[in-house]
């Protein structure tokens, strides 16, 4: 990339939208309480979702990577959530 | 069938509605209380709003308390279920309720701002090597200065933070992140430090959050 791009308003929220969305996907799928036994995922077909979200994840991870994305926006979240 | 959002100490459910707008509700156990949602049948597609319904959940029970989110699709054939849940692990979710009460967990990924810009000068040797060598020299040290970055990043926000999970890729392998448990009232500290960072160094740093504490619900080990 010969010149820093520039990225408009909208363009940057809807990035800080998808990060937030990759950040989400990451937690919801990898993280939290795990359970066995008598209680089980209800999730259709799980691998298949990774499929389709890890693509969405890599998409955005590439669009950091080349563009060096110039979010000092934090989240959706982290901007709207009362604390 | 029942779908179970997070473990809490709580005893009401919060004020909202839950999965296919479902009402909420509380099963206690051992001073424990699973928030759940009784369902006919369901069978999540992972649809976007399906992830952010139960995100919304959690969120608020977060608001309220310590909470213990479930990974999205936890569901029990019935009550009993839940009840033995919760009784065969009450010592572990206690724990971990004290671990995250008052804190949020952060996320942070950094990759250098413009990777392609700036290439690592060839180090001295390079000139007697073949161009193969060369190239693997110029990598190397653009991976080590990167690795170097990220350390320096994850070393200024780990005393901000009461626990964090080990940094995972580099530079070289996608973006560095790592996830932090921040206590509430040093959110603002936390995301200050990282704009510094971002204004320091030449990287793009992206802070999401406050998300409740997925990455915080096991023992650390």
């Amino acid at each position: 990339m010969s010149e820093p791009r520039r990225v408009t308003d909208l363009e940057r929220a809807r990035q800080a939208r998808e990060v937030s969305l990759v950040d989400l996907v990451d937690r919801l799928l990898d993280g939290g309480v795990v359970i066995h036994g008598d209680i089980t995922l209800a999730v259709a077909d799980v691998d298949l979702l990774y499929v389709g979200l890890r693509a969405l994840v890599a998409s955005v991870e590439t669009m950091e990577k080349q563009l060096g994305i110039p979010v000092t926006a934090h989240s959706r979240t982290l901007d709207a959530t009362a604390l | 069938m029942i779908y179970v959002y997070g473990i809490t100490d709580a005893t009401e459910p919060p004020d909202r509605r839950g999965l296919r707008d479902a009402r909420l509700s509380v099963i206690r156990e051992s001073r424990l209380g699973a928030v759940v949602s009784v369902h006919e049948s369901l069978e999540l597609e992972a649809e976007e709003d399906e992830l952010w319904a139960h995100e919304a959940v959690v969120e608020a029970l977060m608001e309220r308390g310590p909470v213990l989110p479930m990974r999205i699709g936890s569901v029990a054939a019935d009550p009993v279920a839940v009840v033995s849940l919760l009784r065969e692990r009450s010592a572990e979710f206690r724990r971990a309720l004290e671990r995250v009460r008052g804190a949020v967990e952060v996320g942070v990924r950094a990759a250098p701002r413009n990777p392609s810009a700036e290439k690592a000068p060839a180090p001295a040797l390079a000139g007697a090597a073949g161009p193969g060598t060369e190239y693997m020299l110029a990598r190397l040290s653009e991976k080590t200065r990167d690795d170097e970055a990220a350390a320096q990043i994850h070393a200024a926000l780990r005393p901000l933070a009461r626990s964090h999970t080990s940094p995972t890729g580099s530079a070289g392998s996608g973006p560095a992140r790592a996830a932090y448990l921040v206590d509430r009232e040093r959110v603002d500290e936390f995301a200050g430090r990282v704009d510094e960072l971002q204004r320091d160094l030449d990287w793009s740093i992206v802070c999401t959050g406050p998300w409740p504490p997925y990455s915080f619900t096991e023992e650390p080990g």
